[in-house]
């Protein structure tokens, strides 16, 4: 008998694994577009260095993100207005990255941007510590690709 | 389940163990077709975050986007005329909208085709940024209802 009950344990937790999988992956789409939008705005018909439109980047890129995820972005958080993520998303760091230099996985080819966010996909009240929440930590290298004009 | 005397006991074991059998048959039953319902929301997403993504480089919604959905569709053996589009524009929207397309499917939850089943509508959501600049020529794209 019990494992009969052991198995339904382990399906619902697989469930709930994969409901956070698909959030996540959800998340990570709309997360590179953003991204990729404010790098392309920031670098399309003008002369740019990496480092300098930084913080511009930044700020484009929160814009265009909690306008996506309906939340209001204050500092480097973004606060869902509804409940659709279980708590805050961080924005943990933008970069411009020049060529030639280090990034995760290896060396840049090309110029562009580097962000990590971490987004909370499950919460857990653990008795005796309080609310936990399981994030998904995530990054993306956004090469510049500027539009012709 | 404790046996007491010789012979007491041994009919309970005996139904108590076919019961297990079919409830474990039933989870496991469940549990594929939850997995293929699973897999399929995902391929939905995917196929909703590159339409998004046209939708973002062309500024609505183009021919593009609608030939890689009924691609996707007789590749992944979904039925093209079930699925319900939404966009937020047909387009073309100016640079820097948010725009969204939401793709909803219903799933059938089915055993085998004789028996009747239940569905259970799957939607995937895709955000896109437009991209577009006016003016900039968009070599055999045009824009279409979805």
């Amino acid at each position: 008998m019990y494992i009969a009950f052991f198995f339904i344990v382990f399906v619902l937790t697989w469930a709930l694994a994969q409901g956070a999988k698909i959030k996540a992956t959800e998340t990570y789409y709309n997360f590179q577009q953003a991204l990729d939008y404010a790098v392309s705005e920031l670098t399309t018909g003008k002369e740019y260095d990496v480092r300098l439109e930084q913080s511009k980047v930044t700020r484009v890129f929160m814009l265009k993100f909690s306008e996506m995820l309906n939340a209001a972005p204050s500092g480097s958080r973004l606060t869902p207005r509804d409940s659709s993520y279980p708590g805050p998303i961080d924005v943990v760091s933008i970069r411009g990255i020049r060529k030639g230099e280090s990034i995760p996985g290896g060396q840049a080819k090309q110029e562009g941007f580097y962000a990590e966010i971490s987004v909370p996909v499950l919460r857990c009240n653990v008795p005796l510590i309080g609310e936990k929440y399981v994030t998904v930590p995530m990054d993306y290298f956004s090469v510049v690709q500027p539009i012709g004009i | 389940m404790k046996l007491k005397g010789r012979y007491s006991g041994m009919l309970s074991d005996v139904v108590s163990t076919y019961g297990v059998m079919f409830l474990i048959m039933l989870v496991l039953v469940g549990a594929m077709m939850a997995m293929g319902m699973i897999n399929q929301w995902s391929m939905l997403h995917a196929e909703a975050a590159y339409i998004a993504s046209t939708m973002a480089k062309f500024g609505g919604y183009t021919d593009v986007a609608a030939s890689s959905l009924s691609s996707f569709c007789s590749e992944t053996g979904m039925d093209e005329s079930k699925i319900t589009k939404q966009v937020s524009a047909r387009g073309p929207v100016m640079r820097g909208t948010v725009m969204w397309v939401r793709l909803s499917y219903p799933f059938e939850f089915k055993i085998c085709p004789s028996l009747p089943g239940f569905t259970v509508p799957i939607s995937a959501k895709a955000y896109g940024v437009s991209n577009y600049l006016s003016g900039t020529p968009i070599a055999g794209s045009v824009y279409v209802n979805p």
